[in-house]
């Protein structure tokens, strides 16, 4: 593309085209097959292209949808003109594919890594021992809290009409949000924990999405390399909120639901894309966070309806089926409460997890507001040795059933 | 110091690995399936046993066990060669007898780990063991002294002291209703187990057998799914060496499931198994009576005469056998049990007897009648089909009669009586009589 600017445009759709082509065979292929096939047999025809589809198509290579988007956003800042193409075809791929967020990201951005990779950076003290903080901490969100967590949500999942109660489905939901987030925030830690140990420095990925006071604060927190990506590659091309009232909608709403699809060829998480859509869409047309901050506990109710749009969410992203998704939404809101003295005794670990992960985020939103006279005692030597003692022990005693990264699954 | 909590993985794996490749060596072995390694206690067997038999007491039970003659020798092989008194205990159930389970997938899994496996499980595992996981309803559970879900603990002894909260011994039923859809019990394994039991006999090694207990429910549906032949099965191995340790109470021991017994239940068992195995290791008392028929001569003191034209020279042991025809008696023991200066008696008769062609085994009856001055005060008699396999091969048939109270002019008599339409061949009747305390 530099040596040929005015074909740049040529490159730049060849690269995207063989990018999203990979994807589209690996990752998208079966779903778009059973799809088209569905839709010939409502029209009366009768196809067999999940049938014909060649083997290679229905392996899913790992990181693919990680290292694409890595990839093409290399490819698109250079058409653009904010960054240089790399002349060392080894810091390239070294970009592509380092090893500690290949398999489930963070999406790093070429701009971030490639002047890293140029560089010779020496490794200091502090430095491993901030990048090991990171991964004993990342260690303990994942080992500690999502896989104890993912017990009963997988054991719930796998048989959703056994306990039909409103507070359990809450505790369930609530267990995998806590679950999802800790298990992507873990590995994201251990990802960036690594690449500090060998001198390179990652951006954070999630800042406490659950403290998230609007849903739209809730996506500058969440998956924040994503959210990021989907904002410069694909909302500001389409326009952004520019121009016309329903045109933003409009772009925000292909936004959403590409990035449900990215998460998963399938339509339940089309239509997690869909709900937070849809709930942006509320909050942008009505601007109610803004009107909640003015009373008293406005802030909080905001923080709660918020939670509540995110979880509801997070039943179409877990559920196997579309079915199986109302199903489960139908007993969030039916106020059923029997059995709901003994879930603490009959779901203790689960409640103690929970209450480890709320305290965890409570932890963190205390230390923030109190900062000045909370600091003198944490960022002391012994505070954070007696921390990493404490969370390798829990890793060690505490550890769940080891369960496969939620995220390496896209 | 710490609360002993319930086993984790790594201690399975441990528990399995040792169990497998055992480096030590003892006097008694239990061979079985899971009624036996949930439901056996070594250390309480042992108890049972007391200071008169220090005998070390070790658990060879595995999941889904068919005893088939590469398990049983797996077995024996623990027995130390220097024993003094080397035992084999056997638990005998349906299922340990059902040709589905002649593969012994478990046994064979543990036994086709690798080697690097198996030195990882028994030489590492028990130290990474004192980093096993707990969670907070475990570490509650043990603070409170509840026991809820399944809990396990894993000794090196072989058994796994098992409980599952809550307890539901009904809750398997409709499985056990369709776990002989595709097993049947094969005769020819009995056959083997009979054989084995024999050579183990041979060489003077002690066996034991028992049907491990289960909840009521589970062995009725038990039984009629399986069409388990239990007295042919139990008087068989019984003429074969087998000492057959009945269980008193047996519906009174805790199940779980209905089938595994809880840990206390298991420790009780034991423990009377261990107290029944030292009392029939003691030196069997004097009969104050043996007598026996082989038809090797047509006179035999006490009997009654055999005719020539009875005998017949398919035998089990001897040169002769004597055919008993339809509607007919055999030869008839008679003696005067007044002439015992003692007030009651125990009886024991036993006799070998088979179809004489391939037919199956007719209503045929081995019968012990007490008589005294006032006429026939007892008759009791042992069907040959209830203890029979297989008819046209040799069957013991055995009846005791535990506790006969006698007086000066009390008469015993055992003979056969053919109730059934075709000829049977009968040889070696034996009869003891011992003296009740």
């Amino acid at each position: 593309m530099e040596r040929a600017p005015d074909r740049k445009k040529t490159w730049l759709i060849a690269s995207l085209l063989g990018n999203l082509g990979g994807l589209a065979v690996f990752k998208y292929s079966v779903f778009f097959a059973e799809s088209l096939d569905a839709l010939a047999a409502y029209l009366g025809y009768e196809t067999m292209l999940v049938e014909s589809l060649p083997e290679f198509a229905l392996i899913t290579p790992v990181g693919i949808s990680f290292y694409t988007f890595q990839s093409m956003s290399y490819t698109i800042d250079i058409y653009r003109g904010k960054l240089k193409p790399t002349r060392h075809i080894l810091h390239f791929f070294a970009y592509l594919s380092m090893f500690p967020q290949l398999v489930a990201g963070p999406i790093v951005r070429a701009k971030d890594l490639l002047y890293q990779l140029e560089q010779n950076t020496t490794i200091s003290a502090m430095r491993i021992w901030f990048g090991l903080r990171l991964m004993v901490y990342g260690f303990f969100q994942k080992m500690v809290i999502a896989d104890n967590l993912g017990v009963l949500v997988n054991r719930t999942f796998w048989n959703v009409d056994k306990e039909p109660t409103c507070i359990f489905w809450w505790m369930v939901m609530a267990a995998f949000s806590f679950q999802i987030y800790f298990d992507f925030a873990g590995y994201t830690s251990i990802a960036r924990g690594l690449a500090k140990l060998m001198g390179y420095r990652f951006r954070i990925n999630f800042n406490h999405p659950y403290q998230a006071l609007s849903l739209r604060e809730f996506w500058t927190r969440w998956h924040i390399s994503l959210s990021t990506w989907f904002r410069d590659y694909v909302y500001i091309p389409l326009g952004g909120n520019r121009g016309a009232k329903w045109k933003g909608y409009a772009n925000m709403w292909v936004t959403m639901l590409l990035s449900g699809l990215w998460h998963g060829a399938a339509l339940n998480f089309i239509l997690w894309g869909a709900v937070h859509a849809f709930c942006l869409s509320v909050e942008r047309l009505t601007q109610w966070p803004q009107m909640l901050h003015k009373f008293i506990l406005g802030r909080f109710i905001a923080w709660w309806i918020v939670w509540v749009q995110v979880l509801v969410a997070w039943v179409f992203f877990r559920a196997s089926t579309t079915d199986q998704a109302l199903t489960i939404i139908g007993n969030l809101f039916t106020w059923n409460f029997e059995g709901t003295t003994i879930l603490v005794d009959k779901y203790f670990n689960t409640v103690v997890f929970l209450s480890i992960a709320v305290g965890v985020e409570l932890w963190y939103a205390i230390k923030r507001r109190h900062y000045t006279k909370i600091n003198p005692y944490t960022r002391t030597v012994a505070y954070d040795v007696m921390t990493m003692a404490l969370l390798i022990g829990a890793c060690v005693y505490f550890r769940g059933p080891a369960a496969e990264f939620i995220y390496f699954q896209f | 110091m710490f609360p002993s909590l319930p086993s984790s993985s790594m201690e399975s794996e441990f528990f399995w690995a040792n169990k497998s490749y055992c480096d030590k060596r003892f006097d008694v072995v239990f061979i079985g399936d899971s009624r036996i390694y949930r439901g056996i206690n070594p250390v309480a067997v042992e108890e049972g046993l007391g200071s008169k038999f220090p005998l070390r007491v070790f658990n060879f039970g595995y999941s889904s066990v068919g005893l088939d003659t590469g398990f049983l020798n797996a077995g024996a092989d623990l027995l130390d060669v220097h024993s003094a008194q080397p035992i084999i205990v056997l638990g005998v159930n349906p299922s340990s007898v059902a040709d589905e389970n002649m593969d012994n997938k478990h046994y064979t899994q543990e036994k086709e780990r690798s080697a690097y496996t198996i030195w990882q499980r028994k030489y590492i595992n028990p130290h990474l063991s004192h980093f096993n996981p707990t969670n907070p309803e475990m570490v509650r559970n043990e603070l409170e002294g509840r026991k809820e879900g399944y809990f396990q603990v894993h000794y090196d002894n072989g058994w796994i002291a098992s409980d599952r909260q809550p307890r539901d011994i009904t809750k398997d039923l409709w499985l056990l209703e369709r776990s002989f859809d595709n097993a049947t019990i094969d005769l020819k394994y009995i056959d083997l187990l009979l054989k084995k039991v024999r050579q183990w006999r041979a060489k003077g090694i002690r066996v034991f057998a028992f049907r491990p207990p289960a909840s009521k429910a589970f062995e009725a549906v038990l039984n009629r799914v399986s069409a388990y032949p239990e007295q042919a099965i139990v008087t068989q191995l019984k003429a074969a060496g087998v000492t057959w340790l009945p269980i008193d109470n047996r519906y009174n021991y805790t199940t779980y499931d209905g089938s595994h017994l809880v840990d206390t239940s298991a420790s009780r068992l034991s423990n009377y198994l261990g107290q029944a195995i030292k009392k029939a290791l003691l030196p069997e008392k004097t009969p104050l009576l043996y007598t026996k028929q082989g038809f090797e001569a047509l006179a035999t003191e006490d009997w009654t005469t055999v005719e020539q034209e009875h005998l017949n020279t398919t035998t089990y042991q001897g040169d002769y056998s004597a055919a008993v025809a339809p509607n007919a008696f055999s030869s008839t023991l008679q003696v005067n049990l007044g002439k015992f200066a003692v007030s009651s008696v125990k009886i024991k008769s036993q006799c070998w007897l088979r179809s004489k062609d391939s037919l199956p085994a007719s209503p045929v009856v081995l019968v012990a009648e007490i008589n005294d001055s006032t006429g026939n005060v007892l008759w009791q008699g042992q069907q040959w089909q209830e203890q029979c396999l297989r008819a046209h091969e040799w069957n013991c048939l055995q009846l005791e009669l535990p506790n006969v109270p006698i007086t000066p002019q009390t008469m015993l008599k055992v003979y056969l009586w053919n109730n059934g339409s075709e000829t049977v061949l009968l040889d070696e009747v034996e009869v003891k009589i011992f003296a009740l305390e």
